[in-house]
């Protein structure tokens, strides 16, 4: 036998030996798959093919409990032991006496280990995905190249998931001497790649003006490229059940889907490369040593100030409301230093050595995240201040709170018709406020947007665009500053897209944002409502159904508001008393019904459910109006508030979506429409414009209810702030531009500050200056609107009545009783 | 043959072995004996491929063991520290290494394992720190290596298994025309079967030759003089371990022995001793330098 031949046999012995250390865990993952494909066709024949209910593919271990991460979680963590298992003998000294003294080269012994703890769960999983494949033949499912590709996918996912994990676990523990400092190491670089976007994200978010969404991946979007969570390869794609993305039809596999599986793929190719390089060239007396692994230890500590300069950074930055750039890149070098040198010191051999060498990369550091600073802080080149040639473009998506009507104001869900602004946190932009660790943003698509093609539209938001490039970043405090945000994608002629994102705007980038509303695009979206056949008789029996269910025990620990009744806080948390008082209060309103306010909204008239002339009227004259008459109306041309619901899950629960899934017979394929326009609760201020709404209320008599019930005698007092004085603190998502009124009971006031406090932001606890002259009060009433466009120079009013209610209301800039 | 040149290999600031050559030849026996720390693991583990070296090159048979390291299937490496599996049994090891070691011979590992009286199927776990270096040493012996290094292999042996080994690896020498390095500090053992024998000091070789050369290559004198003497009336004599007390001196000569005694004759001894020095006198000649003097140490 020549010593190669005998090389063969020494590798193929390692691989096996290898494969023996790591089988129990393929073990238990096969069991586990396979008592789940069990389980799924059990249920299968138990729902009788119904195809809401019944899983295939794991979908009950990966999405178990509601956690999508379980399963990833098991085989990263899977990947990791196994990697010990496999490379554990890098931190005896005694072992290596024995393995590098054998006649294998490093590469045989690094490749030989690796495949050895690879391929059982490799094959496991492949196998259990014969098996489900099979399983599912059995089950009867229509078996296509659709199916199959799904399949593949599923199965490579978790296959992807477990070989990064165990290809990154090996390439630190084989690198480095001893046990705890390989699964520090390991944890540390696994991150990197979620907090490597976090530092991508707020680059792109706080230092450019005009990111690119793209560049961030979005959880929750459907199809975004996933290249940054490689434990996470799902994201993205499979957030629902195998069978629900299988069969709702056009959701076919693109390359999107694939991304996340095939980046996870070619980094494990590439940390496979990277720890192969490094074990050639280990110095195998670090074995059972502490911190000797020099060059790891080098890029873990930076890795690990890198993070923590990220997250002091993004702190800062929204600290001082956007307008720190340099005490934020001063801050970031700081942390980086400090937590390099911590790192170096608890990982460092010599430290005193470690210290000096701190401070002696300090300065390339510096540099280096300087020019990260600077070029993103410039615009990147250009790139973010790029505007496409009006001749190249096809069609400009704008995306953005205010844009439409209907989805705008129309869609706030509220008690009492109205509520104050912070209701609408449905629509802000801040999730990596409360985490800074995860900077993604589930924005953006979910805007509401129109499409814009006719060149004279496309020449207004290119004038938009200009406009927010000419603004350039501005402070989240400046004076004009508002917390709206705008997307604008544009299709070019060569089929490409480009977008910009602003995440701060000026009041006259707004204004001009308003102004989109008087195009064809807008009214033809309106018309498009108007035009639903809304079928009201199953509403109206929904109505009576859901009304008699309802009701609070007062046993429960925890509140959570009924999914059919209005409402416009989120609670998860409140006493007993709370919850009762707001259920036994009969302050909600039945979902599909319609409530006619007065102004002062000190009184509610249910008409039942709204009429369809009514509805239609509306929709009629909101599609006449202009947004001057629509945001900038007056007081007098304010009548009253109109309020009406007709809710997805009146469809859902009427059953409208089993309808929608109709067999197709052919490949068993089921598909569904979802194209049923969702409307949640409507409220709309009714203004002198409104012709034909406000015929149909006189024709029947209702305008009656418009008429407010109180008056001036029964105000207690009033307070005025300016929006910067009640938000301007941070003027991020509460400062809206447009304002929207409130009104709450006394009652309500009372339990609400026994519940939260007086320091509770609700009421203008900080605003101490109290208006109590009766006819002072009464010019700023005849001024005060409940809706409309509110710029700085605006005053806000709470008026305190004497029973103790509370409503607010906005006086607009320019008004002679806030002059 | 193995052919070490010019290996070196440093630890952080700290140099381990400097620039080291040896040469072993087929059927010979290498000593490699100095003080704790001299570097004789190091060069060791170097030459069985488990430290890389700096630099410097490891030959058998011409072949260069870091280019070729397949070639170190045909050596073996009894270290210092042993390692079997937990639950190892001889016979677990012995599959393991017959599946590293091609020439691995399973009638010499039974054969051996009998003559020594191991139970092949017991776990090495229970074995004492004896019985497990002769597993390790039968082990090593039945892969049939032509390069056999063993790192202080004889600690923990008894006598007679002391003996028994020794003669094992003479036989297996002559046999297989084996070249084996041993590191010691037992240096009687290393003079009794080494044909070469290499001093490391100060992280080098300070003395390398062979046993036969060293024997007599260096001698003791002790003169006994009328009269107090002062040392400069050996001027001329490089000498070393120089001990006077008043008129008896003795010191130790190791180079121009004959022309040393001509220059004691003409200082008029009354009676000349000469005699020859031991291994381990010329080893602790050569610590000379390094040795603590622990006179001083507590003063």
């Amino acid at each position: 036998m020549t010593l190669k031949s005998s090389s063969r046999k020494q590798f193929l012995s390692m691989f096996r030996q290898s494969m023996k250390h790591t089988l129990v865990l393929p073990i238990l993952a096969f069991i586990c798959l396979v008592f789940f494909s069990i389980t799924e066709s059990t249920l299968f024949v138990d729902y009788n093919y119904d195809y809401e209910r019944y899983h295939f593919f794991w979908d009950d271990l990966r999405i178990a409990g509601g956690i999508q991460e379980i399963a990833n979680a098991c085989f990263v963590l899977a990947g990791v032991i196994n990697a010990m298992l496999v490379f554990n003998f890098v931190w005896s000294k005694k072992q290596t006496n024995v393995i590098f003294s054998l006649g294998m080269s490093r590469r045989d012994i690094y490749f030989a280990k690796l495949l050895g703890g690879l391929t059982p769960m490799v094959c496991t999983i492949l196998i259990a995905g014969f098996l489900e494949i099979f399983n599912c033949f059995v089950c009867g499912l229509g078996l296509n190249a659709r199916f199959y590709a799904m399949a593949a996918l599923v199965v490579l996912q978790y296959i992807a998931v477990y070989v990064f994990a165990f290809v990154l676990s090996s390439a630190v523990m084989s690198n480095t001497g001893n046990v705890v400092e390989a699964l520090i190491f390991t944890v540390v670089l696994a991150v990197f790649g979620t907090l490597f976007e976090s530092f991508l994200g707020f680059s792109f978010w706080e230092l450019t003006h005009g990111a690119s969404i793209t560049q961030v991946s979005e959880t929750g979007v459907a199809a975004e490229f996933n290249w940054s969570q490689p434990f996470d390869v799902f994201s993205g794609y499979f957030d629902e059940s195998f069978m629900e993305v299988y069969f709702k039809g056009g959701n076919a596999l693109t390359f999107n889907h694939w991304s996340g599986t095939i980046c996870t793929f070619a980094y494990s190719a590439i940390i496979i490369l990277l720890g192969y390089l490094g074990f050639r060239k280990r110095r195998n007396e670090i074995s059972g040593t502490w911190g000797r692994a020099k060059g790891l230890n080098e890029i873990v500590c930076a890795v690990a100030g890198f993070y923590a300069a990220t997250m002091c950074a993004f702190v800062l930055f929204k600290s001082t409301h956007g307008n720190g750039g340099f005490h934020t890149y001063l801050i970031f070098i700081i942390a980086f230093l400090i937590v390099n040198i911590i790192f170096r010191l608890i990982f460092g051999y010599k430290r005193k050595k470690e210290l000096k060498l701190a401070l002696k990369h300090l300065p390339a550091y510096a540099v280096g995240f300087a020019a990260l600073f600077i070029v993103f802080s410039a615009g990147l080149f250009g790139y973010s201040s790029y505007i496409p040639e009006k001749s190249e473009v096809t069609s400009i998506k704008v995306s953005s709170p205010h844009l439409i009507f209907m989805e705008d104001n129309l869609s706030n869900s509220s008690e009492f018709g109205l509520s104050l602004q912070n209701v609408r946190e449905k629509y802000t932009i801040d999730p990596a406020y409360n985490n800074p660790v995860n900077y993604s943003y589930y924005v953006t698509e979910n805007f509401p947007g129109i499409i814009y093609s006719d060149i004279d539209e496309i020449e207004k938001v290119l004038k938009l665009h200009e406009k927010l490039i000419d603004d350039g970043k501005i402070k989240n405090n400046a004076p004009d500053a508002t917390g709206t945000y705008i997307l604008i994608t544009y299709t070019l002629k060569d089929g490409s897209t480009h977008k910009r994102y602003y995440s701060e705007s000026t009041e006259n980038a707004i204004l001009q944002l308003l102004s989109l509303n008087d195009t064809q695009p807008v009214k033809d979206t309106l018309h498009d409502y108007a035009n639903i056949d809304l079928n009201l008789d199953r509403f109206r029996k929904y109505n009576a159904d859901i009304t008699s269910e309802k009701t609070y025990d007062g046993e429960s620990e925890f509140y959570s508001e009924p999914d059919d009744y209005v409402t416009c806080e989120d609670y998860v948390d409140i006493s007993h008393d709370y919850a009762l008082y707001y259920f036994n209060n009969s302050r909600y309103l039945a979902l599909n019904d319609c409530y006619l306010f007065p102004k002062d909204m000190s009184g509610a008239h249910n008409i039942g459910l709204i009429d369809e002339e009514l509805y239609r009227a509306i929709l009629t004259d909101m599609r006449n109006m202009t947004s001057t008459q629509y945001y900038h109306h007056s007081a007098e041309d304010e009548l009253g508030i109109l309020s009406f619901g007709l809710s997805d899950s009146v469809y859902m629960n009427l059953g409208l979506n089993t309808d929608a899934f109709a067999a197709s017979g052919e490949n068993d394929i089921c598909t569904t429409s979802w194209n049923l326009n969702s409307h949640d609760i409507k409220t709309v201020i009714v203004t002198k414009d409104m012709v034909n709404t406000v015929k149909y209320l006189e024709d029947n008599d209702l305008m009656k209810y418009f008429e407010p019930l109180r008056d001036v005698e029964d105000i207690k007092h009033v307070k005025l702030a300016t929006p910067g004085e009640l938000y301007g603190k941070n003027k991020l998502s509460s400062n809206l531009p447009v304002f929207y009124s409130a009104y709450w009971t006394g009652e309500q006031v009372k339990l609400w500050l026994k519940e939260f406090g007086d320091s509770s932001d609700r009421y203008f606890g900080e605003i101490q200056y109290e208006i109590t002259d009766k006819k002072k009060i009464q010019s700023l009433l005849d001024d005060s609107v409940v809706y409309g466009f509110c710029s700085n120079e605006s005053k806000i009013m709470e008026i305190t009545y004497n029973d103790g209610s509370i409503s607010t209301v906005m006086i607009p800039a320019g008004s002679e009783s806030i002059r | 043959m193995i052919k070490i040149s010019n290996l070196t290999k440093t630890f952080e600031d700290f140099t381990a072995v400097d620039n080291v050559s040896i040469e072993v030849d087929n059927a010979s026996i290498y000593g490699l004996v100095g003080y704790n720390g001299a570097g004789k693991t190091t060069m060791l583990k170097m030459i069985a491929g488990v430290y890389t070296p700096d630099s410097g090159t490891v030959e058998i048979d011409g072949t260069n063991l870091f280019i070729h390291p397949e070639k170190k299937q045909e050596l073996f490496y009894v270290p210092d520290d042993l390692y079997f599996g937990l639950s190892a049994s001889m016979k677990s090891m012995a599959k393991f290494y017959s599946s590293y070691y091609p020439a691995f011979c399973m009638d010499t590992f039974y054969k051996l394992s009998d003559l020594f009286g191991l139970n092949v199927n017991k776990k090495i776990a229970g074995f004492s720190k004896g019985m497990q270096r002769q597993a390790e040493i039968i082990l090593g012996l039945s892969t049939m290596p032509k390069v056999l290094l063993l790192d202080e292999s004889f600690d923990g042996l008894d006598p007679a298994k002391r003996n028994l080994t020794k003669k094992l690896l003479l036989d297996y020498m002559a046999e297989k025309e084996c070249s084996i390095i041993i590191s010691s500090h037992n240096l009687h053992e290393l003079a009794d079967m080494c044909d070469h024998i290499a001093l490391m000091n100060g992280q080098k070789i300070a003395i390398n030759c062979a046993v036969d050369d060293m024997n007599g290559s260096r001698c003791k004198f002790r003169l006994v003089y009328t009269e107090n003497v002062d040392r400069n009336i050996f001027k001329g004599i490089d000498y070393k371990n120089y001990k006077s007390d008043g008129k008896i001196v003795s010191f130790t000569v190791s180079k121009n022995i004959e022309e040393a005694e001509k220059i004691i004759g003409f200082t008029g001894p009354v009676l000349v001793e000469k005699f020859p020095l031991s291994l381990e006198e010329i080893f602790l000649e050569e610590m000379e330098d390094t040795d603590y003097d622990f006179e001083k140490l507590f003063s």
